[in-house]
C-alpha cells in the first residue's frame, strides 16, 4: 500500500497539540458567544441587567395627588402606616423617604459573602461581591433612624442568611420596631423564637398562598398578619382576615382610588413608590406609634357618605 | 482526523488561533467592565442633562476620543 508523502504524519505529541488546540478554539468560541448574548442582554435589558450587577435601584418619585380623590379625613389617612417601597435600596432614598414622613422603611435584605445587604434580587455568587453597589442592612438601619418602622422584606431562605437575620435582630435596640415579612412560613415560626418582639408577616403574592395561610392554624397562631399584593385583597378576604385580628398590609399601590378601595376594606398599611401617597400617610403628627395587632377592629368610615 | 485540517491545510491557523483567544479575553474584559459601571449616572452637558450608564458614558468618551486622534493625525500627515 502506497503512503501519501503529503499527509501529515502525526506523532502523539502532535495529535496531543492538535487537540488541545481544538479545545482552545471551541472554548474561544463559546466564551465569545455568551460574551455577545450578555452584550445584548446589557443593551436590550438594561433594568434587568442592572438587577443582577450593581442592584435595582429605588422606583421611589414624587408626584402630586389629585386632592378631589381625598374621600377620608387627614386623620383617617395618617392611621395608616405608609410604607415607602423598597426605599432602604439606598441610603438617599431612605432619606428621601423618611424627608416624605414614610411611617415605615421597607428593606429587601439579602446576604452576600455572610453580610446582609439591602438588594431586591441577591446578587451573583463570586461576582457579587464585585459587581453589587447596594448598601450593607446596617447603613440602612442607622439612615432609617426616626421612622416608626423598618420592614425586613427577607428575599432568601437558606438556613446560614435565616441564622444571620436571627443575629441581626437579636442585636438590635429593642426599642425600634421592626416588622419582617417573608413567604415562608418556617422562617416566621424561627424568628418568632428568636425575636419575639418584631412583627411578623407573611408574604403574600397570590391566592394560592391566601388559601394555604387559612388553613395553617400553626402559622397564624405564628404572625402578626400578612404583606399582601393589592389585588389579591377582596372584601371577602379583608373580613376574614379583620375577623382573625390579623394585621393587613397592602403592596405596592400608586394610585389613591386605590387607597381609599384598600382603606375601606380596612386595611392597616399601604407600600407605594408615590411619595406623596407616603407622605399623605404621614398624618398631622409625627413620631413613633406603635404596630398593634388589630383586635376585630371595623374598617375606617369614608367622611363623604 | 484533525478537524483544523481541511484538505491538508490548517482551518485555524496559528495567527487566527491567537485572534480568536484574544478576541474572547477582551469580550470578557468588556463584559466585566460594563457589570462593574451599570450604574445610572447624571451627565450635565452644559445646557441639558441626561441620565445614562456610566459605562456607556465611558465608551462613549473612548470612541469619541479615539475617532477624534485618528482624524486629527491623518489631517496632520495629510498637511505634511
Amino acid at each position: 500500500m502506497m503512503s501519501n508523502p503529503l499527509a501529515p504524519r502525526f506523532t502523539w505529541a502532535r495529535r496531543v497539540a492538535a487537540a488541545c488546540r481544538t479545545v482552545v478554539v471551541v472554548l474561544a468560541c463559546l466564551v465569545i458567544s455568551g460574551c455577545l448574548v450578555l452584550l445584548g442582554i446589557f443593551v436590550f435589558d438594561p433594568d434587568g441587567s442592572e438587577e443582577w450587577t450593581v442592584g435595582r435601584r429605588p422606583n421611589q418619585y414624587f408626584t402630586d395627588i389629585d386632592h378631589d380623590l381625598r374621600t377620608f379625613s387627614n386623620d383617617a389617612y395618617g392611621a395608616i402606616w405608609g410604607v415607602a417601597h423598597n426605599s432602604g435600596g439606598s441610603i438617599e432614598a431612605t432619606l428621601e423617604a423618611r424627608i416624605n414622613g414614610a411611617d415605615v422603611i421597607e428593606v429587601d435584605v439579602v446576604e452576600l459573602d455572610g453580610v446582609l445587604y439591602s438588594a431586591h434580587t441577591p446578587p451573583l455568587p463570586f461576582l457579587g461581591q464585585r459587581w453589587f453597589r447596594g448598601p450593607r442592612l446596617e447603613r440602612v438601619w442607622a439612615a432609617s433612624f426616626g421612622a416608626d418602622a423598618v420592614m425586613l422584606d427577607l428575599k432568601e431562605t437558606s438556613p446560614g442568611y435565616v441564622r444571620l437575620v436571627g443575629d441581626f435582630l437579636e442585636s438590635r435596640s429593642p426599642t425600634r420596631q421592626v416588622i419582617v415579612s417573608s413567604r415562608s412560613p418556617w422562617i416566621l415560626q424561627l424568628l418568632r423564637v428568636r425575636a419575639p418582639d418584631t412583627v411578623l408577616l407573611l408574604s403574600v403574592p397570590d391566592d394560592t398562598v391566601l388559601r394555604a395561610m387559612q388553613n395553617n392554624e400553626d402559622l397564624l397562631e405564628t404572625i402578626d398578619g400578612i404583606t399582601v399584593r393589592h389585588t389579591v385583597l377582596d372584601a371577602e378576604n379583608a373580613v376574614w382576615l379583620s375577623d382573625r385580628g390579623l394585621l393587613v398590609f397592602a403592596w405596592t399601590v400608586n394610585d389613591l382610588k386605590r387607597v381609599n378601595e384598600l382603606m375601606r376594606l380596612g386595611v392597616d398599611g399601604i407600600t407605594s413608590d408615590n411619595l406623596a401617597i407616603i407622605n399623605l400617610f404621614a398624618g398631622d403628627v409625627r413620631g413613633e406609634r406603635e404596630i398593634r395587632r388589630p383586635s376585630s377592629t371595623p374598617p375606617i368610615e369614608n367622611q363623604n357618605e | 482526523m484533525n478537524d483544523d485540517n481541511i484538505g491538508g491545510r490548517r482551518l485555524v491557523t496559528n495567527r487566527r488561533l491567537v485572534w480568536l483567544v484574544g478576541v474572547a479575553i477582551l469580550l470578557v474584559l468588556l463584559i466585566f467592565f460594563i457589570a462593574e459601571n451599570f450604574v445610572l449616572v447624571e451627565i450635565r452637558l452644559i445646557v441639558t442633562r441626561v441620565q445614562v450608564r456610566l459605562v456607556w458614558a465611558l465608551v462613549t468618551a473612548f470612541l469619541i476620543g479615539g475617532v477624534t486622534g485618528v482624524l486629527l493625525a491623518s489631517m496632520r500627515r495629510g498637511r505634511l
